[in-house]
C-alpha cells in the first residue's frame, strides 16, 4: 500500500460517509479492487452482453466515488510534480503514478477546478445531476478540511 | 425455507408450460453449431488435404487437378459429347479423404471445448471478481437457489467495481459462478424486490441449463470466426486462379456467396440464441414469483436507464425490454416458430447437406453419391425432429387447431431455405447449371416441391403427434413414442426422397420432350399421396403402436417401389 492509495482511501470514505453512508460497509472491498485493477492496468467499463440485460442506472456510488477520489488525488499529484520537478525529467515523472499522497493547502481556484473534474466524472459515469454535484462538493469540502488542518499546523 | 421463500414458490403455475419440449434456445443452438461445422470443418479440411502436396512444393497440386477435370468435362458437354470413355478419360475429381474430415471434425471440436472450459477462468481474472466476502448475504442468496430448485454447489461472486445492477450466471459443467456487481448488491437494502428478481433471474438460467449453451454458443463463434476470414478469401479466388470455365467461376462464386452467408449467419445465430434464452429466464422468474415483480422491475429501471447505447435488434445479445414485457404478459411468443426462424433453419440444413456431399467425389449431372444419399437423410431425420418440436410448441397454444394451419408460414420458411441452401446455393447444381443446362425450369420444380413438401410434412407431423400426445396429458403408456417414431422414419424416407437436390435433373424431364411426360407429375404427387395414406392410417389406428409400426413397413415397401421405378425411368 502506498502513501497515495492510503490518501485514495481514507479519501473516498470521507465522501461516502456523506453521500451514502451504509455502503461504507462496502468500501474495503471496492477500494481493493480498484486498486487491483489498476496495477494490472485493466479498466473493467464494458457492459458484458451475457449480464442481466437491463441498461439501468447506476445504483451504487461507492465505485464512482473511489474513481473520481483518484483521479482527483493523481490530478493535483501531477500539478505538485509540474511545479517542483526539473524541466528535463518533468516527462518521466509526468507519465509516472504518484505514490506519495498529496499535501495541500490547494488554492480557491484549485478546488474550483477540482469541483468541477468531480462534478463532470460523475455525470460521466452515469450519475444523476443532484448526486454529481452532491459527490464534487463533498469532495471539495473534504480537501478544504485538510487545507485548513494544514493551515493550524 | 423461510417464510418469504416459501411465499415465492408458491407462484401460480400456467396451464401451458414453455419448460415441458425443447425450448427455441435449444433448437437455435443446433442451427448454429451446424452452420459452424458447415463453415468451419470442410475449410479445415481442404487446408489439411491439400498439406503434403504443399510440402511436396505442389502449392495448388490437387485443387489444380480438380480444377482441370471439372473444364474438361465443362468442354465435353458443351460438345454435345455421350460417350462414357470420354468422360472417363478426363479423370476423376478427388475429394477430401473421409478420415481429415473426421479428423478436422474432432479438432473443430476439441478446441471449441477447450475454448469452453477457459472461459470461466479468464473472465473471473480479467474482469476481477471476487467471492463475497460476506456470511448473510451467501446465506440469503444460496437460501434462493434453494427455492429455485438448482442443486449443484454456485460460487457467488461480486464485481465491486461495478455500480449498475448487473449480474451473470457463468461456468462450466461441475462450476458454476453467478456474479453480482456492486450495484445489484446495494439494491439489496434499498429494493429488495430488484435484488431478489435480478438473482432469480441469473437461477433461472442455470435451472434452464442455457448457461452452457450460451457459453458453446460463444465458444463456437470465437473458434470459427478465425477460420471463416480465410475460407471467404479462399472460396472467391480460387476458382480465379485456377479456372477459365465459366460454370466453374459461377460454382466458385455461389461457394463464396455461400460461406458469407454463413459468416452473417453465425453470429445474428448466437446472438438470437442469446436473446431467447433471456425469455425463458424471464418465464422461469415468472413462474417463481407470485406478483408481477419482474415487470416491475423493467418498468422502473427501463426508465431510468441511460439513452444512446441500443443496439440494433440482430445484433443485440438482449431482446428490447418492450419485448420482455411483452412476453411476461402474453408467453405465445416462447411457443411460436417464426417464419425468419425456419428459413435460416432450412438455410442452415441445406448448406451443411451441400458440405457432407463434398466428402463424395464429384458426378456430373448430379448424380446421386454415396454421401448425398447418407447426407440427405441426415436433413430429413434433423428436419423431422424441427417439424416435431414445432408441432409440440403449436399444440400447446393452440390444442383446438386440427389441420396444424398454425405452422404453415414456418413450413414456407423452412422450404424456402433448404431450397436456397441446398439448391441455388450448391456448387454442384450451379456447374451443372452452366454446363450440362439440365434446366431451370427442373430446379423451380425441385423448389416448389420441396416448399410444398415443407407444408405437408409439417401438417402431416402435426397430426400424428396431436394423435399421440395431449400437452399437460401425462397419463400416456410407456412405449407410445413407437408409433410417431416408426412413422417419422417412415416419413423421413418419404422426405428424403423428394428433398434430394440430384431429383433436379429427375424434374428437368419436364423440359425434355422425349422424356415420359408424366414422371415429373407422378415424382411430384408421390410424397404426398404416401403421406395422406399414412395420416389415414393415423387416424383410423390413433392409439395402436403396433399398427404404427406397421405404416412403417408400408411406407418401406412403397418407398422401395418407387426406387426401383425411378431406377427403371432412368
Amino acid at each position: 500500500m502506498s502513501a497515495h492509495t492510503d490518501q485514495v482511501d481514507a479519501l473516498s470514505r470521507a465522501v461516502l460517509q456523506k453521500v451514502s453512508p451504509d455502503e461504507v460497509a462496502h468500501l474495503e472491498l471496492v477500494t481493493s479492487s480498484f486498486h487491483a485493477s489498476r496495477r494490472r492496468q485493466r479498466h473493467n467499463d464494458t457492459v458484458d452482453p451475457l449480464a442481466f440485460g437491463v441498461e439501468a442506472a447506476v445504483t451504487a456510488l461507492a465505485p464512482i466515488v473511489v474513481m473520481i477520489c483518484a483521479k482527483v488525488l493523481e490530478g493535483l499529484a501531477e500539478e505538485y510534480t509540474d511545479r517542483t520537478a526539473r524541466r528535463a525529467l518533468s516527462w518521466i515523472k509526468r507519465r509516472r503514478r504518484p505514490d506519495d499522497a498529496v499535501v495541500g493547502p490547494f488554492s480557491a481556484e484549485v478546488l474550483e477546478d477540482v469541483e468541477e473534474e468531480a462534478r463532470r466524472s460523475a455525470l460521466a459515469s452515469g450519475v444523476d445531476e443532484e448526486t454529481a454535484a452532491v459527490i464534487a462538493k463533498s469532495l471539495v469540502a473534504e480537501l478544504r478540511g485538510a487545507n485548513q488542518t494544514g493551515d493550524e499546523r | 425455507m423461510s417464510d418469504r421463500t416459501a411465499a415465492l414458490s408458491v407462484g401460480s403455475r400456467p396451464e401451458r408450460d414453455p419448460f415441458r419440449y425443447p425450448s427455441g434456445t435449444t433448437v437455435r443452438f443446433g442451427v448454429l453449431v451446424l452452420s459452424a461445422v458447415s463453415l468451419g470443418v470442410p475449410a479445415i479440411s481442404e487446408r489439411v488435404a491439400s498439406l503434403p502436396g504443399f510440402l511436396r512444393g505442389e502449392f495448388a497440386g490437387t485443387a489444380t487437378r480438380n480444377h482441370q477435370v471439372h473444364d474438361c468435362y465443362a468442354r465435353l458437354y458443351q460438345n454435345g459429347e455421350e460417350d462414357p470413355s470420354a468422360f472417363a478419360a478426363c479423370g476423376v475429381v478427388s475429394p477430401v479423404p473421409l478420415w481429415v474430415f473426421a479428423v478436422a471434425l474432432a479438432g473443430f471440436v476439441v478446441v471449441v471445448l477447450a475454448v469452453y472450459w477457459l472461459i470461466p477462468v479468464l473472465r473471473v481474472r480479467r474482469r476481477g471478481y471476487v467471492a463475497i466476502p460476506y456470511a448473510d448475504l451467501r446465506a440469503e442468496l444460496d437460501g434462493l437457489r434453494e427455492m429455485a430448485g438448482v442443486g449443484h454447489e454456485i460460487r457467488w461472486l461480486i464485481d465491486p467495481a461495478n455500480p449498475r445492477p448487473e449480474a451473470l450466471a457463468f461456468g462450466r459443467i461441475g462450476r458454476r459462478y453467478i456474479m453480482l456487481s456492486a450495484g445489484v448488491v446495494a439494491l439489496r437494502s434499498r429494493q429488495p424486490a430488484a435484488f431478489r428478481t435480478i438473482v432469480l433471474h441469473e437461477l433461472a438460467h442455470l435451472r434452464n441449463r442455457d448457461v452452457d449453451l450460451a457459453y458453446l454458443a460463444i465458444a463456437v463463434w470465437r473458434v470459427t470466426m478465425p477460420i471463416a476470414a480465410l475460407e471467404v478469401f479462399g472460396s472467391v479466388f480460387a476458382p480465379l486462379v485456377y479456372s477459365s470455365n465459366p460454370g466453374q467461376l459461377i460454382a466458385g462464386s455461389v461457394g463464396a456467396v455461400q460461406t458469407i452467408l454463413l459468416i452473417v449467419m453465425v453470429p445474428i445465430l448466437r446472438n438470437g440464441l442469446l436473446r431467447t434464452r433471456e425469455l425463458y429466464a424471464d418465464a422461469r422468474v415468472r413462474l417463481w414469483t407470485s406478483s408481477d415483480e419482474v415487470d416491475d422491475f423493467f418498468s422502473t429501471h427501463a426508465a431510468a436507464a441511460p439513452r444512446g447505447r441500443r443496439r440494433r435488434r440482430a445484433l443485440s445479445t438482449h431482446p428490447d425490454l418492450g419485448v420482455r414485457r411483452a412476453a411476461l404478459r402474453d408467453d405465445s411468443r416462447l411457443f411460436q416458430v417464426r417464419i425468419a426462424e425456419a428459413f435460416a433453419t432450412g438455410l442452415v440444413f441445406g448448406i451443411f447437406y451441400t458440405q457432407i456431399i463434398r466428402i463424395s467425389d464429384f458426378r456430373p449431372n448430379s448424380e446421386e453419391t454415396t454421401w448425398s444419399f447418407v447426407a440427405v437423410r441426415v436433413v430429413a431425420v434433423l428436419l423431422v425432429g424441427v417439424w416435431s418440436i414445432a408441432a409440440l410448441r403449436a399444440l400447446q397454444t393452440s390444442p383446438a387447431d386440427r389441420r396444424g394451419s398454425a405452422m404453415i408460414p414456418s413450413a414456407v420458411g423452412l422450404g424456402l431455405g433448404w431450397s436456397l441452401g441446398a439448391g441455388v446455393l450448391n456448387l454442384d447444381v450451379a456447374w451443372n447449371l452452366y454446363n450440362v443446362r439440365f434446366g431451370v425450369l427442373g430446379l423451380c420444380c425441385w423448389v416448389l416441391a420441396s416448399v410444398g413438401l415443407a407444408i405437408v410434412g409439417s401438417r402431416y407431423v402435426h397430426s400424428v403427434i396431436r394423435t399421440w400426445f395431449h400437452p399437460g396429458d401425462d397419463s400416456r403408456p410407456r412405449g407410445a413414442w413407437l408409433g410417431p417414431a416408426a412413422i417419422a422414419l417412415g416419413l423421413v424416407l418419404v422426405v428424403s426422397g423428394v428433398l434430394a437436390p440430384h431429383s433436379i435433373s429427375e424434374l428437368a424431364t419436364i423440359s425434355f420432350a422425349y422424356a415420359f411426360p408424366g414422371h415429373a407429375v407422378i415424382y411430384l404427387l408421390e410424397g404426398p399421396i404416401f403421406v395422406l395414406c399414412n395420416l389415414l392410417v393415423v387416424w383410423i389406428t390413433w392409439r395402436s403402436v403396433a399398427l404404427g409400426a406397421a405404416a412403417w413397413v408400408v411406407l418401406l415397401i412403397v418407398n422401395s417401389r418407387r426406387a426401383r421405378r425411378a431406377r427403371a425411368l432412368r
